[in-house]
């Protein structure tokens, strides 16, 4: 037998009893209609372009999140993501090449330094691999400056665990990549049809409280984020 | 489950101090943690109003919306099942395990499988299964049942986590929250990097594009998503949204509500099953409808209860939650909400006793961030089940009715009240505050409550003589 098939069917089915219970019975109802995209402008958005400096918004939200948020765009973010790297105590560290090209200076300069720090580096790691690797360094495609998020998608150069299994994770973040609020992104997301198969915002280091609301962070993700802005 | 087996559980919750220390701490921080997200945002008011109206108007197009949503996971390659009952979702899920020859499988929390009794059923086929929340985990170790749907160990001291996981997993006892924390981390690392099945629940599942969202803290429902070959979803049918900017609105309250962060850590999006050239990620994915009493709830007038987050501000905002804990209401959906969810889902078969363990002060109503007006709700659940209550509390409340609408009667009660107090010779005095509670053994509603010692002399009586007072110095200005 093929569960699929007999199964598909039985959504056919729900379908059916629901329209045939609307009919039915009398629910009093919102109204015809869509809700007014005016009410979603005036009640969701919370930060907008031009009030705030964006770059400050942002760092000062991961602030909030337990993360930390580093302002390198006039610095040097090779350096600093060594510094980070050590002061962690890694041992090794993948380091994805980010999907555009020319490759930045400071991407192209992180490798040999990590080197002299006997960090050792993987430019490409599998699914295992990645459990064994002590710290990331993925550039991020977008971030979100009210909640001091960074967006991570899956595609063929970006693996999901990348930033879940290791438990050092610096997320490098191009200052234009930064958006106002949450509603933005997932406004620019579903413009671009999402696009990935797995699309996730990460919003300070993975944490706990399960235990008599003890916070704890590092249980399953990261737990320590460091985010680079450049 | 009936009324005297509630009674029961709140007696045994309420005689176990440390128990309710655990509770009342937990939840009254999380009140505090939920005023504090929300005073954050530039309108609250106006966020949730949208938040409910969201819902409702999906819940006025759910058949719509479902469909689409249907139609969209299988244009990207995704099987939807639909599951009648919670019996009809483990063999779905069953099956759905046995054509992926899974083994190991890695659960994040989720209601839903709660509500199904997924694990026995996965057992029961030979599959290993681990819930990987902590809290979860821990239940799971002590072979305990959760009592609040985010904080499922919020009955539990550290003492009682360090001796279950020294028990269970042979490791050094220890209280120590981090450390406790890392033993949790390093067994289930291993589970995950072996796991060949993942299960998880879905809080948004998104009509226009197909894709659902999970929201979690620790990370473990990414490890479930992102590792094992074959991925399945349990989602309620009301779980459905129509649109991205849809979520941004509940997204907005979700963890606000729960724990006043203005996000969870980690907010998924899953589109599909992994495409050809991901490195990593579910080849199979499966989203299971679960029905299991929804479509009755949705056709009657309780549709409300449907628009419901699964935040647990309700929980934490109840004076009644707060002092009897979550495994008094024996239910998988405790609190408030639970007391209408349990009863409502099983068609009013069990469970509708609930609907009373309840003061009807609107707190949860104002802790809502999608608004269900539940004090109103658990009023028409009470009201669907008159019939159940005892002959002599039927007729009692009867006369009650009629006293309340008669003056000269409801004055002669408080005489006789009145009366009946200064027989037991005064009480107050004696020291003695329970004595409604002496006037029969047998009298349950005195069982957990007591009445402070009238006055002499009524309410009624005192008005008049004011009103008296006041229009004789009226007289000689």
């Amino acid at each position: 037998m093929k569960p699929g098939r007999e199964l598909a069917d039985g959504v056919k089915s729900l379908l059916t009893s629901l329209r045939g219970a609307a009919r039915r019975t009398f629910v009093p109802r919102l109204g015809p209609g869509d809700i007014p995209e005016q009410r979603y402008r005036d009640a969701v958005w919370q930060v907008t372009p031009g009030e705030v400096d964006l770059v400050a918004h942002f760092v000062e939200s991961v602030g909030k999140t337990g993360a930390r948020g580093f302002d390198l765009r006039d610095g040097d973010p090779a350096e600093r993501i060594v510094t980070l790297l050590s002061e962690h105590g890694v041992s090794s560290a993948y380091i994805p090449p980010p999907d555009w090209s020319p490759t930045p200076k400071w991407w192209d300069e992180l490798e040999p330094l990590l080197r002299e720090r006997a960090i050792r580096t993987r430019r490409y790691a599998d699914s295992d691999e990645l459990f064994d690797v002590a710290a990331a360094v993925t550039v991020m495609p977008a971030a979100i400056a009210e909640t001091g998020s960074v967006a991570w998608h899956a595609s063929a150069r970006t693996p999901r665990l990348a930033t879940l299994a290791p438990p050092v994770h610096v997320a490098v973040v191009p200052q234009d990549r930064i958006m106002p609020d949450m509603a933005d992104y997932f406004a620019w997301l579903a413009q671009r049809g999402i696009g990935t198969s797995n699309a996730t915002l990460i919003t300070g280091p993975s944490k706990t409280a399960d235990i008599e609301g003890t916070l704890i962070t590092g249980v399953h993700g990261p737990g320590k984020v460091e985010i680079v802005i450049v | 489950m009936s009324l005297a087996t509630l009674r029961k559980r709140i007696g045994a919750a309420i005689a176990d101090p440390r128990l309710i220390a655990a509770v009342q701490g937990a939840t009254r921080k999380k009140v505090g943690q939920r005023l504090e997200g929300m005073k954050v945002l530039r309108d609250g008011e106006a966020l949730r109003d949208l938040a409910a109206d969201v819902k409702r108007h999906t819940l006025d197009h759910l058949p719509e919306y479902l469909e689409q949503f249907t139609g969209n996971v299988r244009r990207l390659g995704g099987e939807v099942h639909f599951a009648a009952d919670a019996a009809a979702a483990r063999t779905v899920i069953q099956q759905i395990a046995r054509q992926h020859d899974a083994s190991l499988c890695v659960k994040a929390k989720s209601m839903t499988t709660e509500e199904v009794h997924l694990n026995g059923a996965l057992e029961d086929i030979g599959v290993e299964v681990w819930e990987t929340d902590l809290g979860e985990f821990i239940v799971q170790l002590d072979k305990d049942r959760p009592s609040h749907i985010i904080t499922p160990i919020i009955h539990k001291t550290r003492q009682q986590v360090a001796e279950t996981m020294a028990r269970e997993l042979g490791c050094e006892l220890t209280d120590d929250p981090q450390a406790l924390t890392d033993i949790a981390r390093r067994f289930l690392r291993d589970k995950f990097r072996r796991a060949d099945l993942g299960v998880v629940g879905v809080n948004f599942a998104i009509a226009e594009n197909g894709a659902f969202c999970l929201v979690t803290n620790e990370g473990n429902a990414r490890m479930c998503m992102s590792r094992p070959r074959t991925l399945i979803a349990l989602m309620g049918i009301e779980k459905v949204i129509p649109r991205m900017r849809d979520l941004s609105v509940l997204l907005k309250l979700v963890a606000r509500a729960t724990t006043g962060q203005p996000l969870g850590i980690y907010t998924s999006l899953i589109h599909g099953p992994r495409r050809a050239d991901d490195p990593d990620g579910p080849e199979n994915l499966h989203i299971v409808l679960l029905d299991n009493g929804r479509s009755g709830i949705w056709a009657s007038e309780f549709r409300e209860v449907l628009a419901c987050i699964r935040c647990g501000a309700c929980l934490n905002a109840c004076p009644v939650y707060q002092n009897i804990g979550g495994h008094a209401y024996d239910s998988v959906y405790p609190g408030p909400i639970g007391s209408l969810v349990t009863p409502l889902l099983a068609g009013m078969r069990h469970g509708s006793e609930l609907a009373r363990a309840s003061s009807l002060c609107g707190a949860c109503r104002d802790a809502c961030p999608v608004k269900i007006d539940i004090p109103n709700l658990l009023v028409k659940v009470r009201a669907a089940n008159v019939q159940r209550q005892s002959l002599a509390k039927r007729i009692g409340m009867r006369f009650w009715r009629w006293a309340m609408l008669m003056p000269p009667a409801y004055g002669l009660g408080q005489r006789g009240l009145a009366w009946l107090a200064r027989w037991r010779g005064r009480p107050s005095e004696r020291g003695d505050r329970r004595w409604l509670t002496q006037l029969g053994p047998n009298n349950p509603w005195m069982l957990q409550r007591d009445l402070p010692v009238p006055n002499d002399g009524s309410f009624r009586q005192r008005w008049a003589r004011l009103r008296w007072d006041a229009g004789d110095r009226g007289g000689h200005a």
